[in-house]
């Protein structure tokens, strides 16, 4: 654990220096609902197996996708902005996902 | 506000410097005057040589004093401003913010450490899965291989938990940081007022002391009254 939190400290330092701006998306799945798989451009997302989800993106205009068929359907879409998070709560009417943005 | 009522007293000070120094002037000239008749008349009188060094000396003292004091004030007046400058505050937010987000970016889901936690993890079940079927070794041994793995397998799954702790509470922070934005700004503004005003507080004592200084000299001028 000890190594681990060395490990965050180092790369925390190694972040800070990065030039790139980057902001956070939290993908928050609420309870009780039977979701497909989500994606947020090249990162997938489990609904099933974590009920929130934090992912460091790239600054500007983004959109949550969820699979079905082998395809990629978008269904949210907002900003993200340089160190800040954006909370998208997902929850379900009927097949489909929806979203509500909080940021 | 701070910045105006100094701004009234520093101008004050000044002027109170400027008056010392015209009295001083004033009483300069008797005295220079009374130094050049002792010297001419060519009459020895140690006792008054004493008060014109004496003088002489407080002179000095009072204008190092007030020299001090300006630089003093001037440099008060850039603290002051920089104390009550509101940019100031909102780039101390940011950086807070940059602060925060750099160790959210670490233990983000999609972070480099969230990935090797996981490929451990990945690793530590794969070996229990493959020894559960290997005909290599004894049966003591694969048991014992197998707790060890099985071992390492629960105690990454801990510090990956850790690592998910950790990630809420810095997402909360984050949060937390930009929902009370303006808010935070204020408190930062607040406690840079009280900086301010400890500057201030202290200026005025200076210039409650030099004021003293500058009393004491001028009774010290002013010839002792008959009968007194």
């Amino acid at each position: 654990m000890r190594r681990l939190l060395g490990a965050a400290g180092a790369l925390a330092l190694g972040l800070a220096a990065c030039t790139e701006d980057v902001g956070y998306v939290e993908v928050k799945v609420a309870p009780g609902y039977l979701l497909p798989p989500l994606l947020l451009g090249s990162t997938r997302i489990d609904p099933a197996r974590s009920a929130s989800t934090v992912l460091r993106e790239r600054v500007g205009a983004a959109k949550l996708e969820f699979e079905r068929d082998g395809r990629r359907v978008a269904f949210c879409q907002f900003d993200i902005r340089k160190d800040r998070i954006v909370t998208v709560a997902v929850s379900a009417l009927g097949r489909d996902p929806r979203c509500k943005v909080e940021s | 506000m701070c910045r105006r009522s100094f701004a009234a007293s520093g101008s004050s000070v000044r002027l109170a410097v400027l008056t010392g120094f015209l009295l001083l002037g004033f009483a300069g000239s008797p005295a220079a005057a009374e130094d050049q008749t002792s010297s001419s008349s060519g009459l020895s009188k140690p006792d008054a040589v004493a008060p014109v060094e004496e003088f002489s000396r407080q002179l000095d003292e009072l204008k190092k004093t007030f020299a001090d004091l300006n630089k003093r004030i001037e440099s008060s007046a850039k603290t002051i401003d920089n104390e009550t400058d509101p940019v100031a505050s909102r780039r101390e937010i940011e950086e807070l913010r940059a602060l925060v987000s750099a160790l959210l970016g670490s233990v983000a889901d999609n972070g480099e450490i969230a990935r090797l936690g996981a490929k451990a993890l990945d690793h530590a079940r794969a070996k229990e899965k493959s020894l559960h079927e290997d005909t290599r070794f004894t049966q003591e041994q694969r048991d014992f291989l197998l707790r060890q793995w099985e071992k390492l397998a629960h105690d990454t799954q801990s510090a990956t938990a850790e690592l998910d702790a950790a990630r809420g509470r810095f997402a909360k922070v984050l949060r937390t940081l930009q929902t009370n934005d303006d808010y935070v700004g204020e408190l930062m503004e607040i406690r840079q007022g009280n900086e301010a005003l400890k500057v201030v507080r202290d200026l005025a004592k200076q210039i409650h002391e030099a004021s003293d200084m500058l009393n004491n000299f001028i009774n010290a001028l002013t010839p002792p009254q008959p009968g007194t």
